[in-house]
């Protein structure tokens, strides 16, 4: 396809994906017509006159007597405007290291302090955390640590402490207990690899592209490039395959928009999957999306998602993260009233250890949630969970992708509204066709999943 | 086309749990089905239960421990499985709450302290991410005939590590292991998947008369709405149409009994046609 009509059938992605109706969403795979009904996210075929019949409507009210007609309304509806209170912590993270030796431009914790003087996370505080998050749950339910900074192996002897602790403990009541790092790369040694190996880690490396590029937007602080040092250093973690898995995060500014080849390339480098992220507010504005660049990078994503699309047919792995959790949650119909966990089972705790509804919002009052030593605070808590329901978010409220999207990243749309709806809906809309047009051969095919049978 | 010929597919998932087939009563619906204790009709999928964990045997519907595998846990025939991980498998049974009364226990014979069992299927699902590990069994302490609710300080315990069976066979070939669509061969004696299949759905007419069978018939039938405002019908385990409800009080008089329906289901029970079991009342 040439890049003309590439750009325009993007346009019409964004364009079709606008909100016509609050409960449905109609698209099209070839001349096949389906419905994406919000309430618990289900997808249909219709018969080509219903179809029609959908697209003839003019209002709300009419979708609702056509969705009854069909059996389709339930009451109450799967997702009530009350929110959920004193929802349990399954999942902290650790702002193991607020600092970090590399300047990236449009960093949320402003070059990895954020904003105040650097500090590690002392050792009693990790392990304090990780106790509150134990005496939280029960044995018999999952839990997650993640380590973030800043750059998180600044402080790596703490990391490595708490997460021994950690292993321990959950193992002694037969606990089952995730870690996750998330990091620049560049301090990444081999003996990392044997550690995180040991401990399933899943491993982030944040990666803007190829040198060139990733150089400009994420430069040591004294501002020489360190695309050549992370991938030298990150070689003994792509190479394990056990229970570590590394993938790489791109975060998309308007200047490193060319996702196909960045996807390639990473790929190819051997990461196990690679994905992509809008840069939606920055603390600068540096780097930050406009309407523009979200829209080409719109393009872009369809791009690699029609590549996805081919591989995957072609029976090949092609480990677009992006699309793969797309299709999954497209698949299991997910719908949910937040778009993370953020405030909710998921709390974030900073080296001077205070809580926070996530790690974005470290040191930022809006989102504080008490403390270690004071305890979480479920008033607040509460409160934010309440602030934060979709169904109190414009223009979500009425918005057909809003139990997928959940509203959008609360810090960025705190910082900036919501300038990617367009881009969000787009993106969906595509997924929710790739969806349908790989049928359940091409799912099975893209989840890993074999059927076999036993002769 | 009408809106009554619409033709829809469910396509995802969460669309396909919540279709309903057009002439299906909602109680189709998996979220309003009845979860059941009673068996499957191709084989007794009780038996899963049964050797959950390695060593021991329990009964299919209960925390008692009818047997043993290893000789090491002989002397736990007999005793409760009160709680695997500390997660209890039994409660206190508390009946429906009635105007201007507190909720009421429900005991029965073999349970006077009202402690029933909870599904073993909810209990297998919170586990089966466990398979092949320990978890901690904690059992009476002594042998309980009668059932025994977790957590009571009057009752003495003790706690043994036990592993989770694999339920499922696995593949070691390509030098991966995968696990297969096939039962684990240590999982059930030959004969247990279909020893307890005797006349299952015969029992459950009468065992789940409330209204579960009302999926394919009414349990309410030959109903007419009364002056008073309330509605006049039979029950359709009733011996006769009269249209009086007589309420089940399964002393067998009045209302069909399990020898009735093992014998001769095909003429005792009866076809409703438009709401009316024929014969209808006189």
């Amino acid at each position: 396809m040439n890049r003309t009509a590439q750009s325009e059938m993007t346009s019409g992605f964004a364009e079709i994906g606008k909100p016509k109706f609050s409960d449905v969403h109609l698209l099209c795979t070839g001349r096949q017509g389906h419905l994406f009904l919000a309430d618990g996210s289900q997808l249909f075929d219709l018969d080509a006159d219903t179809f029609a019949k959908f697209v003839a409507a003019t209002n709300d009210e009419e979708v609702s007597g056509l969705l009854t007609k069909l059996g389709l309304t339930t009451e109450p509806r799967r997702i009530c405007d009350e929110a959920p209170t004193d929802v349990p912590v399954r999942a902290i993270s650790l702002a193991i290291a607020q600092k970090c030796n590399l300047g990236c431009t449009y960093c949320y914790a402003q070059e990895g302090d954020f904003g105040a003087s650097p500090k590690n996370m002392s050792l009693e505080t990790a392990l304090a955390s990780i106790d509150l998050l134990i005496g939280q749950t029960r044995a018999d339910e999952s839990i997650n640590i993640a380590f973030l900074g800043g750059e998180p192996l600044i402080n790596r002897s703490v990391l490595r402490q708490a997460t021994v602790y950690a292993s321990e403990k959950a193992a002694a009541r037969g606990q089952k207990i995730g870690f996750s790092i998330t990091t620049n790369g560049t301090l990444v040694d081999r003996d990392d690899a044997d550690f995180f190996e040991r401990h399933g880690f899943a491993v982030t490396i944040s990666l803007d592209g190829r040198a060139a590029v990733h150089d400009q937007l994420r430069p040591f602080k004294g501002g020489s490039g360190s695309y050549e040092r992370i991938i030298e250093r990150i070689g003994p973690l792509l190479g394990r395959a056990g229970r570590m898995q590394t993938t790489a995060r791109v975060t998309v500014t308007p200047t490193n928009l060319a996702l196909k080849q960045t996807l390639d390339e990473l790929l190819g480098i051997g990461f196990h999957s690679v994905g992509f992220s809008p840069m939606l507010a920055s603390p600068t504005g540096r780097g930050q999306m406009d309407e523009v660049a979200l829209q080409n990078m719109l393009t872009a994503m369809i791009e690699c998602g029609q590549k996805f699309e081919r591989k995957v047919m072609a029976g090949e792995r092609y480990a677009f993260s992006n699309m793969t959790t797309a299709l999954r949650e497209i698949h299991r119909g997910t719908h949910r009233p937040y778009p993370c966990g953020a405030g909710g089972a998921y709390l974030a705790v900073s080296a001077d250890a205070e809580l926070a509804a996530c790690h974005r919002f470290v040191g930022v009052e809006a989102g504080a949630m008490g403390s270690i030593g004071a305890g979480i605070d479920n008033d607040r808590k509460n409160a934010w969970l309440e602030r934060r329901h979709v169904h109190k978010q414009e223009p979500c409220r009425t918005c057909w992708a809003r139990y997928l999207c959940g509203g959008g990243c609360h810090h960025e749309v705190i910082a900036r509204g919501r300038p990617a709806c367009d881009f969000i809906r787009g993106w969906l809309h595509y997924a929710l066709q790739a969806y349908l047009r790989l049928g359940p051969e091409g799912l099975d095919r893209a989840f890993g999943a074999k059927s076999r049978t036993a002769s | 086309m009408s809106g009554d010929d619409a033709k829809i597919t469910p396509r995802n998932l969460a669309a396909q749990l919540s279709y309903r087939g057009r002439g299906n009563p909602p109680v189709t619906h998996p979220s309003s089905a009845i979860s059941n204790c009673f068996p499957g009709l191709e084989f007794d999928f009780r038996a899963i239960w049964r050797r959950f964990l390695v060593g021991i045997v329990l009964s299919e519907n209960n925390n008692y421990v009818v047997g043993y595998e290893d000789e090491k846990y002989k002397d736990l025939v007999g005793h409760r499985l009160l709680k695997i991980n500390d997660r209890p498998m039994s409660v206190l049974t508390q009946g429906p709450v009635m105007p201007g009364r507190g909720p009421a226990t429900l005991s029965t014979g073999d349970s006077p302290e009202a402690v029933s069992f909870m599904e073993w299927s909810n209990t297998i699902a919170l586990l089966v991410g466990r398979q092949g590990t320990k978890v901690r069994c904690e059992f009476t302490k002594e042998a309980a005939k009668l059932e025994v609710l977790p957590g009571n300080p009057d009752v003495a315990t003790q706690t043994l590590e036990l592993e989770v069976r694999q339920l499922f066979e696995r593949d070691e070939a390509d030098g991966a292991s995968e696990r297969l669509a096939l039962l684990a061969e240590s999982l059930a004696k030959p004969g247990e998947l279909s020893q307890g299949l005797c006349s299952p759905w015969q029992n459950d007419y009468r065992e789940c008369a409330c209204y579960y069978w009302a999926a394919s018939r009414p349990d309410y039938v030959n109903v007419v709405p009364g002056g008073d405002g309330l509605s006049r019908g039979d029950n359709w385990m009733q011996r006769e149409n009269t249209g009086s409800y007589i309420v089940d009080n399964r002393d067998f008089q009045s209302s069909l009994s399990y020898d009735d329906l093992f014998k001769s289901w095909e003429s005792v029970l009866r076809f409703v046609v438009g709401g009316i079991q024929e014969p209808p009342p006189k």
